[in-house]
């Protein structure tokens, strides 16, 4: 097994530079997500791990070698595409079998491995078919056969699970995670789904425009997102946000909205330059209808507009600040809109950002 | 009126066609069925003589021969015209220099009068002045009779006709290429194929209907060899060129055998649907 360390990584094509400078470094039996919005270079990165493609400037470790000059069959590294990419004219079993074959491995080894790559997977009876016969799921099944059967230092997966309805792909997201419990393996898996990077990842890094956000543990990006598009990309639905400046009353700063029709006071010294302008952040999730169980209840009066109910919750929106928020609340909480309801934010649970350079100033 | 309008016009539209297929497809075939059976020779009137034609079909020994020779050019020109093709189409599908003007250039020689490059190619053929046989000498190389050995001429011709042709199938190719997904061949370079492997056992099974499209086309367009021979050697030297076509239109246009002609011309229909139905099998097989 294997770490992959990625040293003033550079890619560019032609004069567009697609990934920036990047350094970081995937542990030994690791499950790191990378994650981003689409076009951000995730399968760039993935792609120059496999040796599918060049790197500008700067090196890829695998293990303790250099790859930069190795070609992908020699990286010993195995790949999932999203289109699963799997030989049409071949059965299951050969589409398994093809890497093998073409290693010179003998009939009976090939038929010993493919069979126990079936067995992990659970789909022995597929063997014989060919990708046509075979839904999605077992599709991708059978391309995530074809790459354990080589027993790789590192598998790569770029968005296997996008082309999968919502629940197949819930049930598959449980299986690749048990899967990498059970191989072991170093796992880099590929996803614009923050869900899937949330729930899979040991740790994720976040990309965005070719950059790195913040590289950290699932809990750590929610909880202490570096910078306002670490906040706003995870977590779903997405974090509010308000545009305003930091003004200091009597020893306590106190955030007014941009359009000043909004004034909460934060009860705390972070510290904050006077008249800095920021953003505010706050998660739905982090808005409640009482104070009692809140450390640092900041309460506002919210005129709601709308509400969407979702059986056992739902959302209430409505305007502040010039904005529209949303908040998540119990469906007993909510009534026909519009109404008026007074609602408290955690303040423990409060981002701000600085808003010429999107860094979070707590 | 406009009702009326409505159901007469498609029928309009199509005429055109369909009188053409009548006269020139329908009527034809027809008419040489009942030849088949008569004795004619256009200025007299047809005698009916039953099934004499067939008898002398089967021992017609030049019949058989202009079969036979039909059938090696058949033999030469088909693989030399896929593999250049794929070749060709392989290489054209790359990021190479110039693509589209090697694509435009493979392909002219197929929109150009095939009389014209019979001509041309008759000229770079010659004995004495043709370039390619100057060529050879300077280089210190023997000639070679292209057109008067009858060993090599069919051969010779099968060369020309190639060169004619293959643009056409290179676009097909092409087509067939570019429709297999580049995963396919990221995966199998990952699993560690050689560029050689991925052809064999990714790319050649992926355009197998594109082949096997090519392979019926160019069988159908060998069988109908004709203005070649017809231009170049008249069938010879020693009748090594006279293909089947050239025979059954010497039969009716040199010899007025009408009936003999259209006997020859329904047998040879025969054999050549019974060549594509074995090659349909044979790839149908290869597919499973
Ligand atoms: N072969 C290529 N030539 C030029 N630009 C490319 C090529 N491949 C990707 N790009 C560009 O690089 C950027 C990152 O692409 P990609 O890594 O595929 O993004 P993601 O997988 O995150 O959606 C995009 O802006 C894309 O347009
Ligand atoms: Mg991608």
């Amino acid at each position: 097994m294997a770490s992959v360390k990625f040293n003033q990584v550079t890619k560019s094509y032609g004069k567009q530079e697609v990934i920036q400078s990047t350094s970081f470094e995937i542990q030994d039996k690791e499950f790191v997500v990378l994650v981003g919005p689409s076009g951000c270079g995730k399968s760039t990165m993935l792609r120059m791990i496999a040796g599918l493609e060049e790197i500008t400037t700067g090196t890829i470790e695998i293990g303790d070698t250099v790859v930069n000059k190795l070609p992908p069959k020699d990286r010993d590294i195995a790949i999932v595409f999203q289109n699963y990419a799997l030989y049409p004219h071949m059965t299951a079993y050969e589409n398994m079998a093809f890497g093998l074959k073409i290693r010179g491995m003998s009939k009976s080894v090939i038929e010993e491995k493919v069979m126990k790559a079936a067995k992990i997977l659970d789909i022995e009876d597929l063997l014989d078919r060919k990708p046509k016969a075979m839904s999605g799921g077992q599709r991708q099944r059978i391309a995530i056969g074809r790459a354990i059967v080589r027993n790789p230092k590192v598998f790569l997966f770029d968005e296997p699970l996008s082309n999968l309805d919502a629940k197949l792909r819930g049930q598959m997201r449980l299986e690749i995670s048990l899967l990498h419990k059970k191989l072991q393996a170093t796992m880099v898996y590929v996803t614009h789904d923050q869900v899937e990077a949330m729930t899979l990842g040991d740790r994720i890094i976040v990309l965005n425009k070719g950059v790195i956000q913040q590289i950290d543990t699932p809990q750590n990006l929610y909880n202490h997102p570096t910078n306002q598009f670490v906040a706003g990309f995870i977590g779903s639905p997405t974090m509010n946000f308000m545009k305003g400046k930091i003004y200091q009353e009597d020893e306590i700063e106190v955030f007014i909205s941009e359009d000043q029709s909004f004034r909460l006071s934060l009860n705390t010294v972070y510290g904050l330059n006077p008249y800095q302008n920021v953003i505010l952040g706050i998660r739905p999730e982090h808005i409640f209808s009482s104070q009692t169980l809140l450390k640092n209840p900041l309460q506002f009066q919210a005129e709601v507009r709308w509400v969407e109910l979702l059986g056992h919750e739902g959302f209430a929106f409505f305007d502040l600040g010039g904005q529209q928020l949303s908040a998540r609340l119990r469906a007993d909480e909510l009534k026909d809109p519009p109404f008026s309801k007074k609602l408290y934010i955690e303040g423990e649970r409060l981002h701000i950002f600085d808003a010429d350079t999107g860094l979070n100033l707590m | 009126m406009k009702a009326f309008w409505n159901k007469i016009s498609p029928y309009l539209i199509i005429s055109p066609y369909i009188i053409h297929l009548g006269l020139f497809v329908l009527f034809p075939v027809i008419f040489s069925i009942v030849l088949v059976l008569h004795k004619w020779n256009i200025i007299s009137p047809m005698e009916y003589v039953g099934l004499d034609n067939f008898q002398r079909l089967f021992s017609d020994r030049l019949f058989w021969k202009a079969l036979w020779n039909t059938f090696i050019f058949i033999l030469v020109h088909i693989p030399l015209q896929i593999v250049i093709a794929l070749f060709l189409a392989y290489f054209l599908n790359e990021k190479i220099l110039a693509r589209s003007f090697f694509r435009a250039a493979f392909f002219m020689p197929v929109v150009i009068s095939g009389v014209v490059i019979t001509i041309l190619w008759q000229q770079l053929y010659g004995l004495e002045s043709g370039v390619i046989n100057r060529m050879l000498i300077s280089l210190g190389l023997n000639r070679v009779e292209w057109l008067s050995n009858p060993n090599i001429a069919m051969i010779s011709i099968a060369i020309m006709a190639t060169w004619k042709n293959v643009g056409l199938y290179v676009i097909l190719f092409l087509v067939g290429l570019q429709t297999v997904p580049r995963s396919y061949y990221e995966a199998a370079e990952v699993e560690g194929a050689s560029a050689w492997q991925q052809f064999r056992y990714i790319t050649i099974p992926a355009i197998n209907p594109t082949i096997f499209m090519v392979v019926i086309l160019s069988t159908i367009g060998g069988f109908s060899l004709f203005i070649e021979p017809y231009i170049m050697t008249d069938g010879g030297p020693l009748n090594s060129t006279l293909s089947a076509m050239l025979y059954i239109y010497k039969q009716a246009f040199g010899y007025y055998h009408m009936g003999y002609s259209a006997t020859l011309s329904i047998f040879f229909a025969i054999i050549i649907m019974g060549v594509v139905v074995v090659q349909k099998i044979f790839v149908e097989n290869e597919e499973h």
